[in-house]
């Protein structure tokens, strides 16, 4: 098998380990990482890295950098999927047969109240906050994720 | 071998990742077409210097070449608006209600920002309070729908 062939039938697995996975697993986290992703990354690095090293032994680091490639945009696609703002209103678009959305009507559906009730909810599912008599607080014990995020934020700020 | 062209790879990425952040390149297209031509420009460059260990294994550069560029592509969204996530996590450093932090997600104008952006990245166009989706970058539109079937995800926001 040539090396072109090695590398096309990694992406193709990633692909469809991808989707096995999230037929099993379906929304399930392991915060931030979803299980379905982590499986999925670590089936695909464990078999080519392995397979690399018998066949490719030259390309063994290159076959563990596409995994985490793939592992890293895919990851990022299907969170920007499920809940980024900008690709909800473009996904919604593309599901109209005409690709036109009444503004005044869809932000009634898709309110501020929408998008914060939203996070709070994946917040709480994932333990980062905790709600008590309508007042929302930082989980301490577990706040590691949170300022995780924020210190990437900063960081991409300042590139 | 395998080494050198994962760095000089990532090294030619973060390189125009760095400048185009530099002279503010904030448009998905304008970032597309910016890197193909960076990397015609830098593989000719390298093809005349006889530099040869990328044409070696070309394809197995090139895909690793690719892999990083969509890797940074999807960063760069990340850096010009912030996650609502993210201001929400600034809100709740004190504590907070949900209604504060509607009023704060207002107040940084959350939806006018992307409604904007989507109207800069000429992806939508707003006509009579309509929004219209564009056929810019309906290629990767496409993929990302594709992505959402098959995996059967649910676009929350």
């Amino acid at each position: 098998m040539s090396l072109n062939l090695f590398i096309i039938l990694n992406l193709l697995t990633y692909l469809l380990t991808l989707k096995i996975f999230f037929s099993i697993f379906k929304m399930k986290y392991y915060f931030p990482f979803r299980y379905a992703d982590l499986f999925s990354f670590l089936f695909n690095l464990i078999l080519f890295s392995s397979l690399s090293l018998i066949y490719y032994s030259d390309f063994f680091w290159i076959t563990v950098f596409i995994n985490l490639n793939l592992f890293y945009i895919f990851f990022h696609l299907i969170n920007m999927i499920i809940t980024s703002p900008r690709t909800k209103i473009i996904i919604d678009l593309m599901e109209k047969k005409n690709k036109e959305l009444n503004m005044f009507k869809y932000l009634k559906i898709y309110s501020y109240k929408k998008i914060v009730e939203n996070r709070i909810k994946r917040l709480k599912t994932s333990k980062q906050i905790i709600e008590k008599n309508n007042s929302i607080t930082l989980n301490k014990k577990n706040k590691n994720s949170l300022y995780f995020i924020s210190l990437i934020f900063s960081l991409l700020e300042k590139i | 071998m395998s080494l050198s062209i994962i760095l000089f790879s990532l090294t030619l990425n973060i390189l125009y990742y760095v400048i185009s952040q530099k002279i503010r390149v904030k448009q998905f297209i304008r970032y597309f077409a910016g890197f193909l031509a960076y990397s015609l420009i830098v593989f000719f460059v390298f093809f005349s210097l006889e530099f040869d260990f990328i044409f070696i294994d070309f394809i197995a550069f090139l895909f690793i070449y690719t892999l990083f560029f969509i890797s940074l592509f999807l960063t760069m969204s990340s850096k010009y608006i912030k996650s609502p996530t993210y201001l929400i996590f600034k809100c709740l450093k004190n504590k907070s209600t949900k209604k504060k932090i509607i009023s704060y997600l207002k107040s940084q104008k959350v939806f006018e920002k992307r409604i904007k952006d989507l109207k800069d990245q000429k992806l939508i166009k707003i006509k009579k309070n309509k929004i219209i989706l564009t056929k810019n970058l309906s290629f990767v539109l496409f993929l990302i729908f594709k992505i959402k079937k098959n995996l059967k995800l649910k676009s929350e926001g």
